[in-house]
């Protein structure tokens, strides 16, 4: 009976102690997944900070989840590399873009990339699709645009919390030899000192 | 367009009583009794928090299969008293009433975000490089207004001392007398921002509302010439411009009307 009292007493101070402010980071970090009437499967086009993402390729969903942290952000050697993972035919899949000649030392710097648009053919820009347990696979492009149509701090109770980056992208390639398309891509996605990296 | 041809309807079926009753009995219009109406009515308003209200959180799952477990709620309710002065005919089995209601009604958006919180997160602002949230466990909406209900009224069907009655009814704007807009936040620093967090879903207007409605009930008739009658909202329309509310957006509403009637002695 004693033992009972304890772990009872126990868990809720455990529970007490996780304070309100980690209590809405955590909430803040879940990925909330709304389905676009007009591309089912996907979630809708946002700019709440909802951590999702989605993409068809070919016609199958490539989208996030709430089981795997649908993002991070890591600068190493002057260059962004920005990972989506989710799911693709059941296998959790990354999508990572390495975008050259971006040093920032914090997510803060992030903001600078509001309204910012890449062509994805130019030098330097890499796309790796990453499938379950195989190595990972250097997409080679046809043609593709990725484009961060707004970057902005996310507030809660007028505390800053993160940054989040909204935008779309598209591109062909080549999957085992077969040409495809990554179409209607779209990212609503939130990075704090949780999932940005900095490398020296 | 329904609600003109109802009333196009009722009262062509009202005077065509009157006209063909005139005509048989001339005593018809010596027949006329009054009675004072004291009233009780309860309105539940339907429809949904309205889309100015920008929450952050899937509360309308489409059933992806990947979605948080939080909610958000909302309701809105009324409740009228009432008193009226009533012509009634027993003869054409018809009757008249006015006169004055007091309304009060209550709309509230709650929820939480996930199942472990009591809160739900508030967009209130949203500039070119910031988006502002709240943390808000609830918003609540009260409107007071004066209207003057005019009601036709005919008894379809009476045994013994039980009636049955059907009215097209309308009441008609007349004094708003509060209207306002409140919220709690999980942070009481944020108080001090609650007139910013408010305005960004509407300001309350001071218009009271105006409406139609059509009533199916039943009555019971006492021994004094007094009877007791309840009567379920079968047909609502809302005659004003515009939503009746700020955060909930209703286009019709249900409800129930009790009344007790007491004739007026000469």
């Amino acid at each position: 009976m004693k033992n009972y009292l304890l772990k009872f007493v126990t868990i809720s101070l455990v529970f007490l102690l996780f304070s309100c402010s980690e209590m809405d980071d955590y909430e803040l970090s879940e990925t909330v997944f709304i389905e676009d009437p007009y591309f089912p499967g996907l979630p809708i086009y946002s700019e709440w900070g909802y951590n999702s993402f989605g993409a068809y390729i070919d016609r199958v969903e490539f989208i996030s989840t709430n089981h795997e942290l649908s993002s991070k952000i890591i600068i190493e050697n002057d260059t962004l590399m920005m990972i989506m993972r989710g799911e693709y035919r059941n296998e959790t899949t990354d999508l990572v873009f390495y975008i050259p000649n971006i040093t920032y030392d914090t997510y803060d710097d992030l903001l600078a990339l509001d309204a910012t648009s890449f062509d994805l053919n130019n030098p330097g820009i890499v796309v790796e699709l990453k499938q379950g347990n195989t190595p990972a696979l250097k997409l080679e492009l046809i043609d593709g645009t990725f484009s961060i149509k707004r970057a902005q701090y996310l507030f809660v109770d007028e505390e800053p919390r993160r940054v989040i980056l909204s935008g779309v992208f598209k591109f062909q390639t080549f999957l085992n030899d077969e040409p495809i398309t990554v179409s209607n891509g779209r990212f609503d996605l939130g990075y704090n000192y949780d999932n940005f990296y900095k490398i020296e | 367009m329904r609600t003109l041809y109802l009333v196009f309807f009722f009262l062509f079926i009202f005077l065509e009583n009157i006209y063909s009753g005139n005509e048989s009995d001339e005593n018809n219009f010596s027949s006329w009794k009054s009675y004072l109406k004291v009233e009780l009515n309860g309105y539940y308003p339907n429809g949904n928090i309205s889309s100015d209200i920008n929450i952050r959180q899937n509360f309308n799952s489409l059933g992806s299969g990947i979605q948080d477990n939080g909610s958000i709620w909302s309701y809105a309710n009324g409740v009228s008293v009432g008193l009226q002065c009533m012509l009634y005919n027993s003869n054409l089995r018809m009757g008249v009433s006015s006169g004055l209601r007091y309304n009060d009604y209550l709309a509230e958006v709650y929820g939480s975000v996930s199942v472990y919180s009591d809160y739900f997160y508030l967009r209130y602002s949203e500039l070119d490089q910031e988006t502002k949230f709240a943390r808000v466990e609830v918003i609540t909406e009260k409107k007071e207004y004066f209207s003057i209900p005019i009601e036709f009224t005919y008894n379809v069907y009476n045994y013994k001392r039980l009636g049955l009655w059907t009215s097209l009814g309308g009441e008609v704007g007349l004094l708003c007398v509060s209207h306002e807009t409140d919220i709690e936040f999980v942070e009481s620093k944020m108080n001090s921002y609650k007139s910013i967090v408010l305005e960004s879903f509407g300001s309350p207007d001071e218009k009271a509302l105006s409406n139609i409605y059509l009533t199916l009930g039943g009555s019971y008739s006492f021994k004094n010439g007094a009877f007791f009658r309840i009567d379920a909202i079968v047909f609502s329309d809302y005659i004003c411009s515009g939503q009746p509310f700020v955060i909930y957006e209703s286009d019709f509403f249900n409800g129930f009307m009790m009344s007790l009637q007491f004739p007026i002695k000469k």
